[in-house]
């Protein structure tokens, strides 16, 4: 109840700021295009949080603006970032974290669940948030993990740093469908697939709110990405945790999220469900990847139209 | 009677690494415009493989015969022919280039490497290779660090391709790129099919093979689980592997 009215109370204070608040035109800005005009800035700037939230979020280094105005809300199961190579999308994440280069200008704001909202700027604020806000999991698992320590020993400094006790290293290999005895191995010792599964034990161990998956799946083979990919979505799905999935596979995001955001060359330019990605791209970069993650697809249905008994 | 010239053929040919054999018995039979694919999850030996097919990897057993030449157990020199006509592209773009070496340096390396007239950054003959790989010519003097992964994949099957080849094996060249690209490369080295080059496909994507390749390897732990055409292969497939690999290819909603 107190709650209820708290959110009341914010949304007041919200309307009170709509006069200051509502976007000004910027300079050189007015040519980005949003693909279905979504979300249209005022959104972001009026409704309370209660979704993660990116708000024009903005990086710019020495003379090249990297990211211009990216925003996105991770509402209702987790949210793809999708876009080719060197669009962005690596970036969008390391300015989330607070970890943007040194020598970038980032700006933008982000808006957590809790209703805080803290500046993209702020890297001391965001580095705070590290862990049990949002977490990271690497492009290249097995890269990531310590070569020096076991797998036991890593986890449980992470569940000291940021862990709210009720989780042990067995319970958390166990989560990510591993067995026990890996707690005793160096990394060096782990296949592909129980490296990454480790990296996402590693992750879970912080307990985040957001999880920030980076291509998780781009260094395995597909029988390991597809074990991959299942315990991801479970293990968020059964922590709660909102799930950001970065990748450049429409076919991988669509098994994992329902909404999808395409980056290119730093600007969103397509933001919608998979549905209606899929259904009626707009942009041409992202015409271009519906009709490369296609190509598997009509390949299949030729090499199975003429037995469909044989489908097992 | 079947023309031997510039055919390789493996007859149960075994790799061992280390003293554990990481390949057995393997059947293949390879000659200009033919396409095989070799597929399997990872520490397959798929990859033990392709460099023993070029005898980067010496420890071998059965046979390898190249232009009904046998290769195991003979000189070196013996092997002079299939290291001129076989051409391995790696798998990794971002190691297989020499970081010092500009695009057009690289591929002059290649064909000094097998005895081909050279090419100056400015060659018609280096533009045209370029132009082949869909990369723009004005790149040649470009170092690897300044290309995408793209551009590296494609000047690394360029350098594999300025020697001439007849036959290209190429390591899972796919799989560092994004999807896009990776169809680009696939519809490159179907043309390149078209023009004669034999071509020996290796990747742990099915979703590659259909319309690229004649005839499919599957290979699990280094064993070969099942082999034949490819249209039977991915209709039916037999061994839980090879299921395994087609339900792991990726469906649209």
């Amino acid at each position: 109840m107190a709650m209820a009215r708290m959110f009341r109370l914010r949304d007041i204070v919200f309307v009170v700021c709509l006069g200051r608040m509502t976007p000004r035109p910027r300079a050189g800005h007015s040519t980005v295009t949003k693909g279905r005009g979504w979300p249209p800035a005022w959104v972001c700037r009026v409704v309370p949080s209660r979704h993660v939230r990116v708000v024009d979020l903005g990086c710019v280094l020495g003379p090249r603006a990297l990211l211009i105005d990216v925003a996105f809300e991770v509402s209702d199961g987790p949210l793809a970032l999708l876009g080719p190579s060197g669009s962005g999308k690596s970036l969008t994440l390391r300015c989330l974290l607070g970890l943007a280069p040194a020598t970038a200008r980032v700006r933008g704001e982000l808006h957590l669940k809790d209703g805080r909202q803290v500046a993209l700027a702020d890297r001391k604020r965001l580095a705070a948030l590290r862990g049990r806000g949002l977490t990271l999991l690497p492009q290249e698992a097995a890269a990531s993990l310590d070569p020096v320590r076991t797998v036991a020993a890593q986890l449980r400094e992470l569940l000291k740093l940021h862990g709210d006790g009720d989780d042990t290293p067995e319970s958390l290999l166990e989560l990510v469908g591993l067995r026990g005895e890996l707690l005793g191995r160096y990394p060096h010792a782990l296949s592909g697939g129980q490296a990454q599964r480790v990296a996402l034990a590693l992750a879970l161990a912080c307990r985040p709110a957001v999880l920030l998956v980076d291509e998780p799946t781009a260094s395995l083979d597909t029988l390991a990405q597809q074990q991959a990919l299942t315990v991801l979505q479970t293990t968020c799905a059964a922590r709660d945790v909102d799930l950001v999935f970065v990748s450049h596979d429409l076919a991988l995001a669509a098994r994992v999220c329902r909404h999808a955001v395409v980056l290119d060359s730093g600007c969103v330019v397509e933001a919608g469900t998979m549905a209606e990605i899929f259904g009626s791209p707009v942009h041409v970069t992202t015409q271009t990847l519906v009709a490369a993650a296609r190509r598997a697809d009509e390949l299949w249905r030729l090499v199975e139209a003429p037995g469909p008994e044989d489908m097992s | 009677m079947k023309d031997m010239s510039d055919v390789l053929s493996a007859r149960s040919l075994g790799v061992a690494l280390g003293g554990r054999t990481v390949v057995e018995a393997i059947d293949l039979e390879l000659g200009p415009g033919s396409a095989v694919a070799v597929v399997g999850p990872s520490g397959a030996g798929k990859s033990a493989l392709a460099r023993a097919l070029v005898g980067l990897e010496p420890a071998l057993s059965g046979s390898l015969r190249f232009a009904g030449v046998e290769l195991l157990g003979a000189e070196r020199a013996a092997w002079g022919p299939l290291r001129r006509a076989v051409q391995l592209c790696w798998q990794d773009p971002s190691t297989a280039l020499d970081p010092n070496l500009t695009v057009s340096q690289a591929i002059d390396e290649a064909r000094v490497l097998a005895g081909l007239p050279r090419w100056r950054p400015d060659d018609p003959g280096l533009h045209a290779l370029l132009r082949r790989v869909a990369l723009d010519p004005s790149l040649a003097r470009r170092l690897p660090r300044s290309l995408s992964g793209g551009q590296r994949q494609r000047v690394a099957l360029a350098r594999a391709l300025a020697g001439e080849p007849t036959i290209l094996i190429a390591d899972e060249i796919t799989s560092a790129l994004d999807r896009p690209a990776a169809w680009g490369l696939v519809d490159l080295l179907r043309d390149l099919r078209q023009g004669g080059l034999g071509l020996l496909l290796i990747t742990h994507d099915l979703s590659l093979l259909s319309g690229t390749v004649d005839e499919v390897i599957v290979l699990c732990q280094g064993a070969v689980v099942e082999q034949g055409p490819t249209a039977e292969i991915l209709r039916a497939p037999q061994h839980p592997i090879t299921r395994a690999l087609r339900a792991a290819v990726p469906r649209l909603p």
